[in-house]
């Protein structure tokens, strides 16, 4: 009856054409963790013939540049960033509408000295563009410092530098979902898988940094995936909450359905 | 049913292709219906298909699923080029948007199957070339994957982990930010 097991029977029998094909429609994130899953995976992804087609080929590849601004009356400054191959920050340029030029390379001016470590240490993982809000006159923007996410606080003109540590979070446990501004603060997003009842269940947690010279987090909220996405929608894939954005003025969420391209709009009650 | 002038088309119709599982039986399709795998249009334009196509990868449980999803997905096909003239606009329309609903329930029902059944179906669509059964199987297992972690993936799949612990903590190292 079932003899069609010993042909086919895991992932890794599947010829690598559909196996890419497979992968090709899983989010970059998923991709790059399946690299742990066992070397035939690790090598079929890490193929630059498949990263071309692979969602986590945007990853590392490219020069990316990222120009943020923030308009003020007068004048306005662009901060510059260039991320290179391995994310690591090659440049930051800050041009200035009063003077109309361009900055030095601040990574070379600071090196690596300073109470904040040096830009070299510090990765910007292109996987995870979130918006950069500008807020009490800092722009803001997640890195990977030393194997732990922070949030660093520019000044206008890309010299003063600050750290903010992000809300504790367990380990390996719950992954970043995002990070912007709402209502003038600063909130952060993580998603916890729990195992329950035979079936993997999600939680977002909603953090805000309250106060923002005490670098003070406090949860505003949480939201499950079942109360969201309804009881039965684990069937359709995956429950994961992929957040879009928050709303500037509310405490309004929004987040792509997991049955497909649908954008859930989420009022939090808190 | 049938116009003046539809004999040629008719002929075409009835052509058909014998399929041979790897289990050796036979199945009878129609020329619409086979060639919806470009493996099998291929050979018909090279005029290789008399006596049957032998399609050694492909069992005859396996194939009777591929058959019964061409068959449904020529029909279609054929609505598409066939119905136009016979129908107001409106009418053709909702006939339309009827069909595909009822083409994406089939689809939904034929997905239930057990695992082994489902990568014996992707095998043979990509052996077959069938695109849209392809996208179709494809896209279920990636629904399946995705958000899981690489422990969930293994079990799901009996896969072993043929990694040295050295080389699972570097490729986290590199990839943390998946991880976090």
């Amino acid at each position: 009856m079932d003899c069609s097991k010993k042909r086919a029977s895991e992932v890794g029998d599947l010829p690598v054409d559909p196996l890419v094909d497979i992968l090709c429609r899983v989010p970059a994130k998923s991709v790059s963790r399946f690299k742990c899953v066992s070397k035939a995976w690790r090598d079929l992804i890490a193929d630059p013939h498949h990263r071309k087609k692979l969602p986590q080929a945007m990853q590392g590849l490219f020069c990316h540049t990222s120009k943020k601004s923030e308009a003020v009356p007068s004048h306005f400054n662009l901060v510059e960033f260039r991320v290179g191959d391995n994310e690591e920050f090659l440049s930051v340029h800050v041009y200035s509408s009063e003077t109309g030029a361009w900055s030095e390379n601040l990574i070379d001016e600071q090196g690596e000295e300073g109470q904040f470590p040096g830009w070299r240490k510090v990765s910007f993982p292109l996987a995870r563009l979130y918006p950069c809000p500008f807020i009490n006159g800092f722009l803001h923007f997640m890195v990977w410092d030393q194997d732990e996410t922070k949030i660093v606080a520019l000044d206008e003109q890309g010299k003063g530098r600050r750290m903010i540590p992000v809300p504790h979070v367990a380990e390996m446990g719950p992954s970043i979902c995002y990070f912007g501004e709402s209502q003038g603060k600063l909130h952060f997003m993580t998603e916890e898988i729990l195992y329950d009842d035979h079936e993997y269940k999600y939680k977002l947690f909603i953090w805000v940094l309250q106060d923002y010279s005490a670098q003070e987090w406090v949860l505003k909220g949480t939201v499950n995936s079942h109360e969201v996405f309804g009881e039965n929608s684990a069937k359709e894939g995956s429950m994961e909450f992929e957040v879009v954005g928050i709303h500037q003025d509310r405490n309004v969420v929004f987040f792509t359905h997991p049955s497909g391209h649908k954008l859930t709009v989420y009022h939090c009650h808190f | 049913m049938a116009s003046a002038g539809s004999g040629d088309e008719k002929a075409a119709a009835a052509a058909m292709i014998t399929l041979i599982s790897s289990d050796n039986e036979k199945f009878e399709v129609t020329e619409a219906t086979a060639t919806l795998s470009q493996t099998i249009r291929h050979m018909i334009e090279d005029g290789c298909t008399d006596g049957g196509v032998p399609l050694p990868n492909v069992t005859s449980k396996i194939l009777a699923r591929v058959i019964e999803y061409c068959k449904k997905h020529a029909t279609a096909a054929a609505g598409e080029e066939g119905s136009s003239s016979s129908f107001s606009d409106a009418a053709f329309l909702e006939v339309d948007r009827a069909f595909l609903e009822e083409l994406e329930e089939f689809d939904d029902a034929f997905l239930e199957v057990d695992r082994a059944t489902l990568f014996d179906l992707i095998l043979a669509a990509n052996y077959l070339d069938i695109k849209g059964l392809l996208n179709l199987t494809c896209q279920k297992v990636a629904d399946s994957v995705k958000g899981k972690t690489p422990e969930q993936i293994r079990e799901m799949y009996n896969i072993v982990n043929d990694l040295t612990p050295e080389e699972e903590a570097e490729i986290r190292r590199e990839t943390q930010w998946a991880f976090e």
